[in-house]
Parts: C-alpha cells; sequence; structure tokens
C-alpha cells in the first residue's frame, strides 16, 4: 500500500523525488552557493578594504568604485585614485579576506610563487592563499572572480538557447504540419511580409548594430529592439491588405502551414554542423568579447531544447484539458504559451542544466586556448592555461581545472536529479 | 533500406552547400585585407613617390584580381537602390566598407563617389609635389592622414579628418582640398535617403567570388596560407592523417571499453559493481579533457615531477624513416599512448552509460522476459536476445561522438603538440591566418557530416525495421 502523502500535484511529487536524490539536492545548494560567490566576489577578493578610516575619513572604497565604474562618477581624489591601499597608513579597515585583485599584477611574485612556498609579502595577511600565477596575478582572487565569468557564461548562454529552443520546438510540436491553417492572402502577404521586415530591420540596418555590438550590452539591446520594431512594423504593414483580400474566394481558401517540417529540418541541419568547431572559428575570427562567445554559444546549442520542447509539445496538445481550452475558444496562441508549455518545459530543464555545464565547458576551453575572451579577463580556462607556462606550478594546473570540473559536475548532477525527479518511468522502478 | 539511404543522401547536398555558404561567410567577415597580407614583405608599405606609389598600387590591383576579389561576392545581391552595383572594384576592403557606409547613411551614390574622386585627385596630387620641399614632417603626418582618410566610417569623422589635413598642405594642393571639402560638406544636402530603402536586385551570374572559392574546393583548393604562403590544401593533408588516425584508435578503443563496462553495469543493475562504475563514469564524463591533459603534461611528462612520458609531439627527434617499422611503431605508440587516453576516456564514459540505460531498457522488453521464461540461461539472454538489440541506438552514436572529437582535437592536439587539424588551426588562430582557419572549419563540418552519414547507413544496417519508417 502506498503511504499516504501531503502532496498529490506532478510538481510538488518531482520536488519530493528530487529532495531525496542526495547528490542533486546537495548540489543545487552548492550552486546557490556559488552564486552567492559571483554575486559577492568584489567583496571577497579586491584590493582596497570595505571599509576603512583614513585620516580621520570614513570611506567606502569598494562601493566608491562601484559608483565610478557603473554610473560612471568621479568619486575619487586625485591622490587616492592610483594609491595601492595596502600600503597606505590607515586607521582600521576591513578587508576582504583576499587582498588582491583579479587582474592585478603583483610584480614581486613572478613568475609564479606556490602556496607554501616562500612569498614576498609585507604582513601575513597579504599572502597570496592559492599562490600567483606567471605574471604575478593571485590565484584565489582569480578563480573567484571567474566564478562569476563561469555562471555568467553559462546563465547567458543557455538563456538564449533556451528562448529560441522553446519557442520553435513549441511551435513545431503544438501546430505540427496540419494544425496551422491561414488564409491564402495571409500566407501570400505575411511571408513577403516577414522576409521584407528582417530585410530593413537587419540587413539594412546591419551596420548600426554592429557598431552597438561593438560598445556593449546596452546599446546593442537598444539598437536590437530598434531592428525588432522595425521589422515587426513594416510585416504588419505589407500583411494589411490581406484583411480585405481574404474576402476574395481565392484569397479567402485557408491551407496548412508545414510548420514542424520546416523547423525539424533547421534543426537537423544545425545538428549537422560541428557546433564546438563552428564556435571556435567565429571566436578566432571577431573581435575578441565576452558577450559574443555567449551569444555564439546560444545561437548554435538550442536543438536539444526544441527537441525536447517539441517531443513534449505532441503529447500535451492531445490532452483534454487542451481541447476544452480550444473548445473555449481561446486563441492557439494563449492556449500554447498559458496552457501547453508550462506543462511541456519539465524536460526542458534537464537540458538547460546539462546545457550550462557544456557551455561553462566550451567558454573555459576557449579562454584556455586564449581565443575569443579578451586577453584582461581573468577565467578559470585562462588561469588553467597558465600552468603551460610555468613549469612545475602545480597549483596552477590543479585549482582552475578543479573548480571548472566541480561546476560542471554539479550542473551534470543537478540534470540527473530532474531528470530522475521528473521521469514517471524511473519513479515506477 | 534503398530509399532510406537515398533520403539521407539527398539530405547530405543541401546541408553541405548551406555548410560552404557558412564557412564562405565567416571568411567574408575576417577582418584585414587579403591582398595586403599577400603582399607582406613586397613593396616597402606605400612609397614615397608618385611612380614608386603608382607601381604598388598596380601590384595591389593585380593581386586582387589574380585573387578574384574584385568580383561580386555571391551570385546576386538583395541590397538598397543607394548601393551601386559596382562598389566591389574599389580596391581595399576598408575603403569599400567606409563608401559603403556612407552610401548607406547618405543614400546618394552619386555623391559619395564624388567625395572619393575628389579625394583621390587630391592623393595622386599630393605624390606629384616633390619630396625635397622645406615640408618635412607635415608631409609624412599628411601622408598617414590621407591613408586614413578614405577609411573613415562615420561622417563626423571624416570631416573631422578632412579638417586635419587642410592646415598642413601646401598652396598647389588647396584647390583639390577645397574640392573634396566641398564634396564632403554638400553631402547632407545631396542625401536621398529614401533610396536606402527601395530595395533592388543586382544578378551577377558565375562570375563571382562565393562560386569561385566553391570550384576551388570542388578542386581541392583551399587558397594559400597568410603565414608561409603555402598552399592550405598541402599543409591539411599531413596534419589531417594524424587527426584521424588518433580519432579513429580513441573512437574503437571507446567501444571496445564501453560496451562491456555497459553491459556488465546494466546486468548487475544496483549492485556495488554497478554503482561504483556508473559513479566513476560520472565523473570521467564530467572531468574536462583539457584539464586531464594539462595534468598529465605537467605532472607526468618531464618538467619537474615525473617524466614518464614524452612532452608531446608525435615522434622523437631521431626518429627516421631508417628505423624498422616495429621500432617506428613502437616510438610512435609512446608518444600517442597518453593524448589517446585523454582523448578516449570522455567519449569513453558517454558511450557506456547510453549503452547502461540501452541494455536496462531492453531487458524489459517482453521478448526478453518470454527468453527467460523459456528457461535459456541469463548468458544466452543477455548476449543474444537482449544485447544486439540494445546495440541499435550506441552505433548511431558514433554520429554524436565523432564531431566532438574533431572540435575537441583543437584543445587537445594543442596541448600535446600533434601536428594535427587542430594544431594547425590553433596555430592559424593565433596568428590570424584566417584562411587556414576557414579551412579547417570547412574540412571539420564535412568529416562530420560524414560522420553522421556512416552513423545513417550504420543504423540502416543494424535496423532491419528502419525501412518502414515514414518519411
Amino acid at each position: 500500500m502506498e503511504t499516504p502523502s501531503v502532496s498529490h500535484s506532478p510538481r510538488a511529487r518531482a520536488w519530493e523525488t528530487f529532495k531525496k536524490n542526495k547528490p542533486a539536492y546537495i548540489s543545487l545548494w552548492i550552486v546557490v552557493g556559488l552564486a552567492v560567490i559571483a554575486l559577492l566576489a568584489d567583496f571577497l577578493a579586491y584590493n582596497k578594504p570595505i571599509v576603512a578610516s583614513y585620516q580621520g575619513q570614513t570611506l567606502f572604497p569598494i562601493f566608491r568604485d562601484y559608483g565610478e565604474r557603473l554610473l560612471g562618477l568621479k568619486l575619487w581624489e586625485p591622490e587616492l585614485r592610483k594609491v595601492d591601499w595596502r600600503r597606505l597608513e590607515l586607521d582600521w579597515a576591513i578587508w576582504p579576506p583576499v587582498r588582491y585583485a583579479p587582474e592585478e599584477l603583483d610584480l614581486r611574485n613572478v613568475p609564479a610563487v606556490s602556496p607554501f612556498g616562500e612569498q614576498y609579502i609585507s604582513s601575513p595577511s597579504e599572502r597570496h592563499y592559492l599562490g600567483t600565477d606567471n605574471i604575478g596575478r593571485d590565484l584565489l582572487s582569480g578563480l573567484i572572480h571567474g566564478t562569476r565569468i563561469s555562471l555568467t557564461v553559462g546563465l547567458v548562454s543557455v538563456g538564449i538557447s533556451a528562448i529560441i529552443g522553446i519557442l520553435l520546438g513549441a511551435l513545431a510540436g503544438y501546430f505540427g504540419d496540419t494544425s496551422f491553417q491561414v488564409s491564402r492572402a495571409t500566407l501570400w502577404l505575411g511571408l513577403p511580409g516577414i522576409l521584407l521586415g528582417l530585410y530593413y530591420g537587419f540587413y539594412v540596418r546591419r551596420y548600426a548594430l554592429g557598431e552597438a555590438l561593438g560598445e556593449g550590452f546596452m546599446p546593442f539591446l537598444g539598437a536590437l529592439s530598434l531592428s525588432i520594431a522595425l521589422a515587426v512594423a513594416v510585416a504588419i504593414l505589407v500583411w494589411l491588405p490581406s484583411r480585405l483580400i481574404k474576402r476574395t474566394v481565392w484569397g479567402g481558401y485557408r491551407v496548412h502551414v508545414w510548420v514542424d517540417l520546416t523547423i525539424s529540418r533547421f534543426i537537423e541541419v544545425m545538428i549537422s554542423l560541428p557546433t564546438t568547431l563552428l564556435i571556435f572559428t567565429v571566436a578566432a575570427i571577431a573581435k575578441p568579447s565576452l558577450f559574443l562567445v555567449m551569444a555564439v554559444i546560444g545561437l548554435t546549442s538550442w536543438t536539444g531544447i526544441a527537441r525536447f520542447t517539441r517531443g513534449e509539445m505532441l503529447k500535451v496538445r492531445s490532452l483534454d484539458y487542451i481541447q476544452a481550452a480550444r473548445a473555449l475558444g481561446y486563441s492557439d496562441l494563449r492556449i500554447m504559451f498559458l496552457h501547453a508549455l508550462p506543462n511541456s518545459l519539465a524536460p526542458v530543464l534537464v537540458s538547460i542544466a546539462f546545457g550550462i555545464a557544456s557551455a561553462i565547458l566550451v567558454e573555459s576551453g576557449l579562454s584556455f586556448l586564449g581565443i575569443g575572451v579578451p586577453p584582461t579577463t581573468v577565467t578559470w580556462g585562462s588561469l588553467l592555461s597558465a600552468a603551460r607556462s610555468a613549469s612545475g606550478a602545480w597549483w596552477l594546473a590543479v585549482f582552475p581545472g578543479l573548480a571548472i570540473f566541480t561546476v560542471v559536475t554539479l550542473f551534470n548532477l543537478l540534470g540527473e536529479g530532474i531528470r530522475d525527479a521528473i521521469d514517471p518511468r524511473l519513479q515506477e522502478r | 533500406m534503398t530509399t532510406y539511404l537515398l533520403r539521407r543522401l539527398l539530405f547530405f547536398i543541401p546541408t553541405l552547400f548551406l555548410i560552404t555558404l557558412l564557412s564562405f561567410l565567416i571568411s567574408q567577415s575576417a577582418p584585414g585585407d587579403p591582398v595586403e597580407q599577400m603582399l607582406v614583405g613586397r613593396a616597402g608599405g606605400g612609397g614615397e613617390q608618385l611612380a614608386e606609389r603608382q607601381a604598388t598600387m598596380q601590384a595591389y590591383t593585380e593581386k586582387r584580381r589574380e585573387l578574384g576579389l574584385d568580383l561580386p561576392i555571391f551570385y546576386f545581391a538583395i541590397v538598397p537602390l543607394a548601393e551601386p552595383e559596382t562598389l566591389h572594384f574599389i580596391p581595399q576592403v576598408p575603403v569599400q566598407d567606409a563608401l559603403r557606409r556612407l552610401t548607406y547613411k547618405f543614400g546618394n551614390w552619386e555623391a559619395v563617389q564624388e567625395v572619393y574622386r575628389a579625394y583621390l585627385r587630391l592623393d595622386s596630387a599630393f605624390y606629384a609635389t616633390a619630396q625635397d620641399t622645406a615640408w618635412g614632417e607635415k608631409r609624412t603626418e599628411v601622408r598617414a592622414l590621407l591613408t586614413l582618410l578614405p577609411q573613415e566610417k562615420n561622417y563626423e569623422e571624416l570631416r573631422y579628418r578632412a579638417r586635419q589635413i587642410g592646415g598642413l598642405l601646401l598652396p598647389v594642393l588647396n584647390p583639390y582640398y577645397e574640392k573634396l571639402v566641398a564634396a564632403i560638406e554638400s553631402l547632407p544636402q545631396k542625401a536621398q535617403v529614401w533610396k536606402v530603402y527601395v530595395p533592388s536586385i543586382h544578378w551577377y551570374g558565375t562570375q563571382n567570388q562565393y562560386h569561385r572559392w566553391l570550384m576551388g574546393l570542388l578542386r581541392g583548393d583551399f587558397g594559400i596560407s597568410y603565414q608561409d604562403k603555402r598552399p592550405i590544401a598541402q599543409k591539411l593533408g599531413e596534419a589531417v592523417r594524424w587527426s584521424l588516425v588518433i580519432n579513429f584508435i580513441s573512437i574503437v578503443l571507446a567501444y571496445l571499453i564501453a560496451i562491456p563496462l555497459g553491459v556488465t553495469s546494466a546486468v548487475h543493475r544496483g549492485s556495488l559493481r554497478d554503482r561504483s562504475i556508473s559513479l566513476i563514469l560520472f565523473m570521467l564524463y564530467s572531468l574536462p579533457s583539457f584539464w586531464v591533459g594539462t595534468m598529465a603534461i605537467v605532472f607526468l611528462c618531464g618538467g619537474d615531477y615525473l617524466s614518464l612520458f614524452p612532452p608531446g609531439g608525435v615522434q622523437s627527434t631521431e626518429h627516421s624513416s631508417d628505423w624498422s617499422l616495429l621500432e617506428r611503431l613502437i616510438d610512435w605508440a609512446y608518444h600517442l599512448i597518453l593524448p589517446v587516453l585523454v582523448y578516449t576516456y570522455g567519449s569513453l564514459a558517454f558511450l557506456s552509460r547510453q549503452m547502461r540505460t540501452a541494455l536496462l531498457e531492453t531487458i524489459q522488453q517482453d521478448y526478453v522476459r518470454t527468453a527467460r521464461a523459456k528457461g535459456l540461461p541469463q548468458r544466452l539472454v543477455i548476449w543474444k536476445h537482449a544485447f544486439r538489440n540494445s546495440l541499435i541506438p550506441i552505433i548511431t552514436l558514433f554520429a554524436s561522438v565523432f564531431p566532438s572529437m574533431i572540435s575537441g582535437s583543437v584543445i587537445l592536439e594543442t596541448i600535446f603538440s600533434i601536428p594535427g587539424m587542430g594544431f594547425l588551426s590553433y596555430g592559424a588562430m593565433v596568428a590570424r591566418d584566417y584562411p587556414v582557419i576557414i579551412a579547417v572549419f570547412t574540412i571539420g563540418a564535412v568529416l562530420t557530416l560524414i560522420g553522421i552519414l556512416i552513423a545513417d547507413i550504420l543504423y540502416a544496417v543494424v535496423d532491419p525495421r528502419i525501412s518502414y519508417t515514414k518519411r
């Protein structure tokens, strides 16, 4: 006999199963912990104190740096701007545990001092706890700040691929080849409308978009939204006359659109591309930029998510409650996004967890080779590659690699945990 | 089965076409001017005198024609009405790019062309002036500015640049300069922005860069490397051997170990043996191969710790063809054992995990239960009934293991200094040798496609049901 349980919804049951899977459950909490480290990286490792009293003044140097970097304010007095805070006569100070910034070169500890060996430091608190790399950068500080980069790369690139994959997969699965019917007028005006919209939004504006991408993320987002708005406006403008033509016999005839066939073929083509090699090639040719790396990873790795969503949608769309929603006269888009999609997303979570792991792996591979990522950016991969140029520096080979391995394992464990939790077949066993 | 294979082949061709299109597109966006890259080392950069300069330009134009870079890019182009059909004739990619941008901004090609012509006149007038005037340093400065001027992409910067030149010129050049400034200043008045938003189609036929490149590709001609001016096909031919040999050995090894491991795991599901195998495989699966490779190099290959293995390369320096075959094989094996291990373990872990899952699924099938019910021994049930059917998904995994190995070789060959395709590609990436990068991508993509095709064929061979599947 089954023991009575409090919750019966599939979601709650999946959560219960997931919690029983100890490795996955612990992984989840470690990932949360890593996210906290990533957020607070500047308060854990930085070359300025969090709070300090200098010549009777109480200062918050890290926050001031935030003001300068993020808000573009001019907060520092000239004499304090370039100063090494570790050498200042401070009345008192609360320092981050590691007193080095990740990119900072400690030229007294070059090349690569061992964590246990002798270090040229002024006080024990300035120790390089995990040693330095071949050009004198503190390894622990680099690892802490590298967490931020790795997690960002994982989340952003998988975010991009999830948006594309879920959208395409849902369309293919929900409509199939027969359910999406439009009038001839809409088809014959809508398709050119979309093409023309893409032409104006993206082809004509390609220089503006390219420049914005070079400027940074926010300008690019602005230019991209403008492009999308223009494309949509043009598409609607071209499509509008079809409202009239629809009333004629020819224009009113309803035709099937092969949504599933088109998207499935597209997925097949994407799968036959050597994705990693493509990412390497693009990263090697374009200007080094972390955002570009994330975008390229995201744009090439959505096929798994799309296939999962499609398969799930195919199952969900024939369920009774979807029929009921149709009978109520809800629009296809509403049924798809509000009713069918939320119930098809669980398997996608598995893909997302594995996707984050592989995105982090690809990015660290890229920065290991020193391509695609700006040379000044300190990442786990670039720290690991320093082991190749500093002979005998075991700490450079061990710790960054261990960090990559840990994060990849955590996300893989998470993925497995989610899969076991939502796969009903496994529950029966 | 024939129809199935035929369909796969039919799918193969458009995908191949798409891949060449993609490689070509990426190669087009590579920064820099290929002609200048090819001429590096010849003609000392511009020249001071008119005659010298003309000779350089001549050489430039000829090289450009030789490489086919004066041709349009594709069979046709859908461009704004404002963009002229003849833009690709203009030498120097950055200048072309700047002029195109100006045209996109103002929509009036004639006016932009006016600016360009005025610039050319000023330029040749400048080089016609004698060098020995009291002009001295300013001359050098003007020369630098004149080179930069036509590459200015932004209109405001172009105006600024032009004004900078103004103060430095000899009086002789002033009429030319004023014409240039007038042409630049009149651009906004002459703007015909509507032309930017009217599309037009240019048809070029087969006289285009893509067609030339594709035909070259079919002949096995990948162009010339910037680094050593050798044909890329020749460089790749030597390199691809090593990549294929190592990948082949690794894949075979991975399958040979993975299958029995997966079977043992599945047969003894839940036992200590299964759990420990699963744990180890899971760890191996998450281990980044470039970490393991680096650790191996640092700790096992010379350096300051153990030196059990050679520190990279595929053969020792004294290796020669005079050695007996056995000696040579031993030398190779000694060098390759570590790379092959690192190559193998990732796919090994992946394959055994899949093998385990596949076998577990087949064991639950009714026919396996029937076989058990008949009283067949466990051994026979597993190997004769369940195992063969669970092999099908494993074989098709070849399609995903092979491409990942090809891409992975970029990192691993770099770590172990194996002169294969990946190492070649890495060297090209560092040296910004774009034609080689593109060639490696194209070949990698084609190899991937072939791998998928082989997997498809194997699938059709081992699974008789495949011929009945629809679509």
